[in-house]
């Protein structure tokens, strides 16, 4: 009776004892030492697309935008190592709850101590935005400070009085100066896609103002707390907003640009990395145009409303890509006034010359090097693209149809209301 | 091996590493850039009080144009505590006003009930029209101008927070 009763009184204080777990225990403290450690993390194939997606991978469920993903990698590193995790509450500070932290034991119920991480992770994407990262959990950083683990935000002004804010993670830096940068969208989240991967961004919205641009998560003891509290060699610093506002963009970037790198890019391989990345843009046009067009089959093309043609229509992002076409037009045109162009890869020489000045060259696979096809048994080379482009033939009216979306025809234009 | 000592001497953090040799791609030789030391808002207190004190007055007054970019509300309704809360997700194509209702458990942890993207829900609604006592207030602004461009944050109408170019103040 006696054993019984103890193995009761074990049993019990084992279940009060879990059921008022925390997330995990951080028995670390934050340090250069793990800042370095965060920057290889992340530089690591532990950071990849799938990581929140692939039914294998512990961390399986996360489902993240932009800001999201952000909180989520930077957890998903303090948990690891057993590192504190600390952000402002994004549901206000009254009495003891100032912050989320690792030491709540509020998501017990999620079971393990990693489905408690996805639980908080999940919970705190929830309730912030690119807004909660900028104003509270970061700090921006001096140019020289920049590294894998750093935050490339920026917000530009949309139609209507609206915003569109958007936050990339830095996985590497290029030996260009260009970035590898792994990030979500809100489009990515309802959907529950991977991540999103692009190896060689040029960041082009300019940060002229605080508290945009680059920046780096706080050290717990450093939330709520000014700039001049965190020690100088994390490198806090407002240097870039200046210097943003005194070179202009192409000026700032291009100082980025010399500043992170180790190697001198060429003309060719500057060419060569702007037709890939119109190519890789353009190629993704496919699935959230398709996403659309999915969306009005189901509903019978019924017009869409305000919050459908938000989810589907796509005005920025076409904006983007014609101004990545401007770019890979711009690096053309300054490899032509360089005389560097006889030193540029016949090959892309020969693409950029079709796509730009409507040369016909004979035995150049354009449309091999990057097909974009966009409906069954159609194909498009990228002169046809930013043909349409250029003349403002592509539609991004989420209720036009596939062949006016892409600028094929104009015949048979939607009726519905452009909600901006 | 150096230690370093947090401010509040909470915490310790120890640099195995000489500072400012972090990255192996390091120090810019460009003459644009400034030291960090120079780049942070020159903050004494008494800018901050002079800061608090003008920008509470505007906000008072309500001389200040402002665009409201998240509030926080708890209210205790009978024996219960909802937090409200609106604040802006971000879109793909723009930003989507977000509306999110919490109810406080026994340890005063706040867990989501209802969310809702473009309008209130309808608990949203249902919260913020009944009677009850509201416990605390927070919110966050930004003021665009050509100057300026803030973010205020007050909390039961108290300004605590202004941060801006050259301002970087807490209180």
């Amino acid at each position: 009776m006696r054993l019984i009763s103890k193995f009761c009184l074990l049993v019990s204080s084992l279940v009060v004892f879990t059921s008022h777990a925390a997330v995990w225990e951080d028995s670390q403290v934050w340090s250069l030492q793990y800042e370095e450690e965060f920057s290889t993390w992340m530089q690591s194939n532990a950071v990849n697309e799938t990581m929140f997606t692939n039914p294998a991978s512990v961390y399986h469920g996360i489902n993240t935008d932009c800001a999201d993903t952000s909180y989520a990698l930077r957890a998903i590193f303090a948990f690891e190592h057993n590192l504190p995790f600390f952000i402002y509450s994004p549901s206000g500070e009254r009495g003891d709850s100032k912050t989320i932290n690792n030491r709540q034991s509020k998501w017990d119920y999620a079971g393990s101590n990693t489905k408690r991480l996805i639980a908080m992770i999940n919970e705190i994407g929830d309730s912030v935005g690119t807004e909660n990262l900028a104003h509270f959990d970061t700090f921006p950083v001096a140019i020289k400070n920049i590294s894998a683990g750093s935050i490339f935000m920026y917000k530009i002004s949309a139609r209507f009085g609206k915003f569109i804010r958007h936050a990339y993670n830095i996985k590497s830096i290029n030996p260009v100066g260009t970035f590898d940068v792994i990030y979500s969208t809100q489009a990515n989240k309802a959907k529950g896609l991977p991540l999103i991967r692009r190896k060689e961004k040029e960041f082009d919205n300019n940060p002229t103002t605080a508290p945009w641009g680059f920046r780096k998560f706080r050290w717990p003891d450093h939330l709520g707390k000014g700039l001049s509290t965190i020690p100088l060699e994390l490198g806090p610093s407002e240097e870039q907003y200046t210097l943003a506002q005194s070179l202009g963009q192409i000026g700032f970037f291009k100082m980025i640009r010399k500043a992170l790198a180790s190697s001198n890019e060429s003309a060719t391989e500057r060419l060569a990395r702007s037709f890939k990345s119109v190519c890789v843009e353009a190629q993704a046009r496919i699935d959230y145009v398709n996403q659309g067009l999915l969306h009005a089959k189901e509903t019978s093309n019924k017009c869409m409303n305000y919050e459908e043609f938000d989810a589907y229509s796509t005005p920025a992002r076409d904006q983007s890509l014609k101004e990545l076409f401007e770019k890979f037009k711009a690096a053309y045109s300054e490899a032509s006034t360089e005389g560097s162009l006889n030193s540029v890869s016949p090959q892309i020489r020969e693409f950029s010359e079709i796509i730009f000045q409507n040369k016909t060259v004979a035995n150049t696979d354009l449309l091999a090097a990057c097909p974009i096809s966009y409906r069954p048994g159609v194909s498009i080379d990228l002169a046809i693209l930013w043909k349409r482009i250029n003349n403002n033939l592509l539609s991004s009216h989420p209720n036009d149809s596939v062949e006016v979306r892409w600028g094929e025809t104009s015949k048979g234009s939607t009726r519905c209301k452009r909600w901006y | 091996m150096s230690l370093f000592f947090s401010k509040d001497n909470k915490s310790l953090a120890l640099f195995p590493l000489a500072p400012s040799t972090l990255l192996n791609h390091s120090l810019i030789n460009s003459p644009e850039t400034l030291t960090a030391k120079d780049s942070l808002p020159p903050q004494g207190e008494n800018e901050c009080l002079k800061h608090q004190q003008h920008y509470s007055q505007l906000l008072q007054k309500g001389s200040l144009q402002t665009s409201l970019r998240f509030e926080n509300i708890h209210k205790k309704i009978g024996a219960d505590i909802y937090r409200l809360r609106f604040f802006f997700k971000d879109g793909d194509e723009g930003e989507r006003q977000s509306f999110l209702v919490y109810l406080e458990d026994q340890q005063a942890n706040a867990n989501i009930i209802e969310k809702s993207t473009y309008q209130k829900g309808k608990l949203f609604l249902k919260i913020e029209k009944a009677q009850g006592e509201i416990l605390y207030r927070e919110k966050g602004f930004t003021h665009d101008s050509e100057n300026k461009n803030l973010f205020l944050q007050t909390i039961n109408d108290q300004l605590v927070k202004i941060s801006g170019p050259g301002i970087d103040c807490q209180f």
